[in-house]
């Protein structure tokens, strides 16, 4: 799988480079700003760190549905997406991701209290739900997206470690680079846009193979 | 019928358009305090108002208006919650929000089904 999305990579590099300078840059450069501001003038009691949690689970979820179709097009030999329906693609699917994450975040946080059970169901779901936001019917998305859950179960939470620990591990070595320098939040937040650009597709591509495809496939079979 | 589905995805888009042009105006600087209230207010639910009856053919009108309510209400609990101004304290200024919220986005609404039934065109999403 790892291979394959490495080939996905490869053969769409100028595509993904150019969604990355339209869109994925400018989207992490914009939250970085946004968690420094809420920074400056929120309270303590407001609790700046749970926006900024938000920030980032929402950096990486918008993002699925443009590179989901990206490499589902590579896989199953369709006419290849062009960047503008790419585009039409993440801000199609930008309300509907929204709008199912906000209350999943809300009662992961509130169901902190019992022993962070809530909490990992409503993560493994948030990371699940964006493979299926594409099914224009909302049913047709939320069994697609229970189906994923009931056959990978307790796998999904490994998945994901796998993409929160390779996110902070290229953040920690590329930031080795500029550990002795004066920095400033600049160069974080440019870093962190860049990092996001170059691994993001491979995460998602890597991931789509795991949830989507074999699911079609095990339609086929049954029929 | 009324699709649920493109209420959000016009919600959405034009979140994505608030967004996108509040950050360039706040980056460079261009505009002053009230002409950025201003604009963001015919931004937001102009576009609102032409998204909407896009990705809802059957209810156009329905769309618009239930797409400006929620934007308002979003931005009521924004300030609310984030910014921490008692918005509801003056039910004056909320039903005033209201009105003219949902009065531009109809508005635009109606101009932009008039103008698609002129050039007569059907299918383009």
């Amino acid at each position: 799988m790892i291979k394959t999305s490495f080939e996905i990579y490869n053969r769409y590099l100028i595509k993904i480079m150019m969604i990355s300078v339209i869109i994925v840059i400018p989207l992490t450069l914009f939250l970085y700003f946004a968690t420094i501001y809420l920074y400056d003038f929120m309270e303590a009691d407001q609790y700046p760190n749970l926006y900024m949690l938000f920030f980032i689970i929402i950096n990486f979820i918008c993002l699925i549905p443009m590179y989901r179709k990206l490499a589902e097009s590579d896989l199953e030999d369709e006419e290849d997406p062009t960047i503008w329906e790419l585009i039409k693609e993440f801000l199609k699917h930008f309300g509907m991701v929204l709008f199912i994450s906000v209350p999943l975040f809300l009662i992961g946080l509130i169901g902190m209290s019992l022993a962070f059970i809530p909490t990992a169901i409503c993560g493994a779901i948030m990371l699940v739900f964006p493979f299926a936001v594409h099914y224009l019917d909302i049913k047709k998305m939320l069994t697609a997206t229970g189906s994923i859950l009931k056959r990978e179960n307790i796998f999904i939470l490994l998945d994901l470690a796998i993409v929160v620990s390779a996110q902070i591990l290229i953040y920690s070595l590329i930031m080795q680079a500029f550990a002795n320098f004066e920095n400033s939040y600049y160069v974080y937040g440019i870093t962190r846009a860049l990092v996001n650009a170059t691994v993001f597709p491979l995460l998602i591509f890597y991931l789509t193979q795991r949830y989507t495809v074999e699911l079609n496939e095990q339609r086929t079979e049954a029929r | 019928m009324f699709h649920f589905r493109g209420l959000i995805q016009a919600i959405g888009v034009s979140l994505v358009f608030i967004i996108f042009y509040n950050f360039i105006i706040g980056v460079f600087n261009l505009l002053p305090v009230e002409w950025v209230v201003l604009s963001t207010f015919f931004v937001s639910y102009g576009s609102v108002g032409i998204l909407a009856p896009l990705w809802n053919k059957q209810a156009p009108y329905t769309a618009a208006f239930f797409a400006a309510v929620v934007l308002s209400v979003i931005n009521l609990m924004f300030s609310m919650i984030v910014l921490r101004i008692p918005v509801l304290f003056e039910p004056n200024t909320v039903n005033e929000n209201l009105l003219s919220s949902t009065v531009f986005s109809l508005i635009t609404a109606f101009l932009f089904i008039q103008i698609n039934k002129r050039m007569g065109r059907e299918h383009d999403d």
